[in-house]
């Protein structure tokens, strides 16, 4: 069965991945950050947000 | 419908280039990227808006762009604000966002300061369960349904792979279930209580798929039609999930699907990231820090990134630590449009962790 390829469903690669410290599991997206971690972010309390936005400190880097 | 007698345009405080029109039934359109003659225009308050905004007050239509931009046009227009065929030719569609006065997150709400960016209103989950009973309200239906499927293709390509198809016979299989979404009365039996998008479309797909001979062969005497465009999707969004071929092939049909369902998700709200970003002529900003989205990379060398970035260490820690909860916020948006209700999000969150969990517990 071939899952990627043209398809560019998986980039399956044929060497087993590192685990992730603080998850143990290895699937791996985008700059190889992990998936599970990624996805548990948003189940995280979000933080004090009293200060200024993404944007606004974005803006001031111009 | 009951009138509204308040409408008013405010500038947001901290970004420049946003409005935002709020409505006293509670809704808020933000608009972005608004031209600077727009800016100069001041419009007076507590008027009644124009028709087209006051039928766009009803949840229903005010959830579909559309119709948002007509409305906003109608109101401006109505209030000698702006010229004939003005607003409508400059504002694009996808600058418009559409979120909820009444906070759902607060603490993303907070996140964005004065121009409120944090709530969730109608998803498009919600928007196509609401979509019977008038034609307009099923072709907005419709359109919601057709986006969804168009972001969510993979985990139902997967599926059909995994089940044992050949790609090219998964491809058409795809195009061919989509099209029985699309054109059929799928819409119609799409009942509330039978689920979330997710499990919906898996549940639909099982049962499309058992007598997935007859359909292949039924295509394969010509006639079908195609929905998708697998070039355009594949341009779109490339996928970037890296597993290992072991793990990939240990995983069962409804595990994939999830699995690819959650790398959808994610990458989707990176992807929304990095554009806001890029918006602010910031994607080198994007780049070195994204890395450290998650708090496995809690290890991040401030200083390093700093000397990289040329800001001063405070800085670093500032971005990364709004970039994160950005980033937290547009993942949760990012499930909020396959479930009816923003209340669903951690559940629907939880399942899918509890998968990736799962599947990394049955490939050791």
């Amino acid at each position: 069965m071939i899952l990627y390829g043209v398809t560019d469903l998986h980039t399956a690669i044929t060497h087993e991945l590192d685990e992730c410290p603080r998850c143990d599991t290895a699937l791996r997206v985008n700059n190889g950050l992990c998936l599970l971690c990624l996805l548990q972010t948003g189940l995280t309390e979000a933080e004090d947000s009293r200060s200024e936005s993404l944007d606004t400190l974005l803006s001031e880097m111009e | 419908m009951s009138r509204r007698r308040s409408f008013r345009v405010e500038l947001g405080g901290l970004f420049p280039e946003a409005r935002s029109l709020e409505f006293e039934s509670g809704f808020t359109l933000q608009i972005s990227d608004v031209p600077p003659e727009i800016n100069e225009t001041p419009l007076p308050s507590a008027e009644t808006p124009g028709e087209a905004a006051q039928s766009a007050l009803t949840a229903g239509r005010l959830a579909h762009e559309q119709t948002t931009i007509h409305a906003v046009v109608d109101a401006l227009q109505s209030r000698g604000s702006a010229p004939d065929d003005y607003v409508a030719n400059q504002i694009p569609r996808r600058s418009l966002m559409i979120i909820n006065k009444s906070p759902v997150l607060s603490s993303a709400n907070a996140n964005e300061g004065t121009v409120r960016r944090g709530t969730f209103v109608t998803t498009r989950w919600s928007l196509i369960l609401s979509g019977t009973g008038s034609k307009t309200k099923e072709q907005e239906a419709s359109a919601a349904l057709a986006e969804l499927c168009s972001i969510y293709w993979r985990p139902i390509f997967a599926f059909i792979c995994r089940r044992g198809h050949s790609t090219q016979d998964a491809e058409d299989l795809t195009q061919d279930f989509f099209l029985m979404i699309l054109e059929g009365s799928w819409l119609q039996n799409a009942d509330p209580s039978r689920g979330r998008f997710r499990s919906l479309l898996l549940k639909s797909l099982k049962n499309f798929l058992n007598d997935a001979a007859d359909k292949i062969h039924a295509r394969k005497r010509g006639g079908a039609v195609s929905f998708i465009s697998w070039d355009d999707w594949l341009a779109e969004a490339p996928s970037e999930l890296s597993m290992s071929t072991q793990r990939l092939n240990s995983l069962p049909p409804e595990r994939l699907f999830d699995v690819r369902w959650a790398a959808t998700v994610v990458e989707r709200a990176i992807r929304r990231l990095r554009e806001e970003c890029e918006l602010k002529e910031q994607r080198r900003v994007f780049d070195i820090l994204s890395g450290y989205l998650t708090k496995e990379r809690d290890d991040v060398s401030c200083a390093s990134l700093a000397t990289k970035l040329e800001v001063p260490e405070s800085t670093v820690k500032k971005l990364l630590y709004r970039m994160r909860q950005r980033y937290r916020w547009l993942l949760r948006d990012e499930v909020a449009q396959t479930v009816e209700n923003p209340a669903d999000i951690d559940e629907e969150l939880r399942h899918l962790c509890g998968v990736l969990a799962a599947s990394a517990e049955q490939a050791t």
